[in-house]
């Protein structure tokens, strides 16, 4: 016969203590961490490092920057079903300035940006949503302080930095031809910290929390190329699209309204990005997991990638970019030499210790941990 | 407030043709089966880690059908537990406190995790037990 023993008590400060001090039941953290793994796109196998990730895993403190956007990317993941799996990790996180949700304004938030900032130095995450006008400081202010100026500060103490939507990411729509404001992205900007990108327009919210979950329980997750966790942006669309079969056959939508609509046949040749977008709609979903755009009878209009705004028509079978792209280039070379940060070798020293301090983990690793 | 979609009265029809998905999903529910039997292996499958056309979700559960244990569990929202037409088969469905799905899985195993009472929860019980005697 078995006999089973608690585990240990979860550590003071802890994501763990914080959801038992919440009342939650072991068996409610079993099936938040489950739900947890699978938003974050890992097997059902990691659940049990996950739970033990969890119970260690301090409550980071997060400082979130508002510049260039719409609210959208802020209004994905608040909006999202709280009090829910998305929530508690949103709660479960130490959110000490976002401008949007905070009560405190003015001179008041500014003091608790900058204290959380002294009291976490080294170990904050920042994430930032919009993008950054250069073209004058005056376009965007927080407290009459430019954007560029207030995400250089505070990036500086960053243990790492989280770019959510396409406009911190890549610039996004401010920064669509002409680039009326000199728009540039997060990582135009700072060239010494590791930078997650998390962009769509807005992205999923959990992939938004699925990030953050995942730098809580096993530090950075891998990234691509453009620094998108790959666990989420691994795969394009067209490869996860369940109308994919149609496009194997030939059997395509020539407009919204004809037969092959009607049967649900692949929007291909109505202007679907599928094939060059990397995100996890096709499987994660929206709204609680409903459904997805190219689900609805629309193409998708390829969000999640840079400059989908100057792609050409939306509705045109994949278009390139298009527009003069020697303005936008301009304000990114300006980006370097402006704040003084050119992607020089001590920028890359930085960062590479950075990138250290907080060690990418792969699935693989995950797997090997597991066996280990 | 929004309408959850589970409450708008609409039936999703399976399309004509498929992602062809619920095939391998099925063998590879034998093939968890056989391992359960063979070295009491447990395997679990992310049901929405897996693309699948508008319909077939429910056809692979009609497949599987339901067998002979239900159950519901309610902590942080209902999850819907129940053991399909094969034994050792079960299906789990997970609802936040607005009862929106956040998770489904297979679970293929003698009993779900979660049905089993946990140590941490049986220490607390107990302690509040003592506290009342």
């Amino acid at each position: 016969m078995s006999t089973r023993k608690p585990s240990s008590s979860p550590a003071p400060g802890s994501v763990g203590e914080y959801l038992r001090a919440q009342g939650i039941s072991r068996r409610g953290f079993l099936k938040f961490c489950t739900a947890t793994a699978s938003m974050m796109a890992l097997s059902p196998a990691f659940v049990p490092r996950l739970v033990e990730a969890l119970e260690k895993a301090p409550r980071p403190s997060v400082i979130w920057l508002s510049f260039q956007e719409c609210t959208g990317c802020t209004e994905s993941l608040t909006r999202s079903h709280a009090p829910t799996v998305e929530g508690l990790i949103f709660d479960a996180i130490s959110l000490d300035y976002h401008h949007t949700l905070q009560a405190a304004s003015g001179e008041a938030a500014e003091l608790a940006r900058e204290e959380a900032m002294k009291e976490n130095w080294g170990k904050y995450v920042l994430v930032v949503d919009g993008s950054i006008p250069l073209g004058n400081p005056g376009f965007s202010t927080i407290a009459g302080i430019s954007n560029v100026d207030m995400l250089m500060d505070t990036a500086k103490g960053a243990a790492a930095i989280v770019s959510v939507g396409t406009c911190a990411a890549y610039g996004g729509l401010p920064q669509a031809d002409p680039n009326p404001t000199g728009a540039v992205s997060v990582q135009d900007l700072i060239k010494d910290k590791p930078i997650i990108n998390v962009p769509g327009c807005p992205p999923i919210p959990v992939v938004i929390t699925g990030v953050l979950a995942h730098f809580l329980a096993f530090g950075l997750p891998e990234l691509d190329e453009l620094n998108r966790p790959k666990v989420f942006y691994g795969q394009n669309i067209h490869d996860r699209c369940y109308r994919r079969p149609f496009y194997e056959r030939g059997q395509f939508a020539e407009t919204f309204d004809d037969e092959g609509a009607k049967k649900g046949w692949c929007l291909y040749k109505l202007g679907c990005k599928g094939p060059t977008t990397y995100n996890a709609c096709a499987t994660t979903k929206w709204n609680q997991g409903a459904s997805f755009p190219i689900e609805s009878g629309h193409g998708c209009l390829g969000c999640s990638e840079p400059r989908f705004w100057d792609g050409g028509s939306f509705y045109k079978a994949l278009s390139v970019p298009t527009g003069d792209l020697g303005q936008t280039a301009g304000y990114a070379l300006a980006a370097g030499g402006a704040v003084g940060i050119a992607a020089g070798l001590l920028a890359r020293q930085k960062k590479a210790q950075a990138v250290k301090d907080h060690e990418t983990v792969t699935v693989n690793d995950l797997h090997k941990g597991e066996h280990s | 407030m929004m309408t959850p979609i589970e409450q708008i009265d609409i039936k999703i029809e399976p399309f004509e043709q498929n992602t062809g998905n619920i095939l391998p999903t099925l063998h590879q529910i034998q093939h968890a089966l056989s391992a359960l039997l063979k070295s009491d292996q447990t395997t679990s499958i992310d049901i929405n880690a897996m693309p699948f056309a508008p319909g077939e979700k429910q056809t692979l559960k009609d497949t599987l059908s339901t067998g002979e244990v239900t159950a519901t569990l309610n902590a942080l929202g209902k999850s819907h537990i129940y053991e399909t037409q094969y034994a050792g088969v079960w299906w789990i469905e997970h609802y936040n406190s607005h009862e929106h799905s956040v998770g489904q899985f297979i679970e293929v195993t003698w009993i779900p995790e979660l049905l089993k009472s946990q140590a941490e929860d049986v220490q607390a019980g107990l302690e509040r037990l003592l506290a009342t005697l």
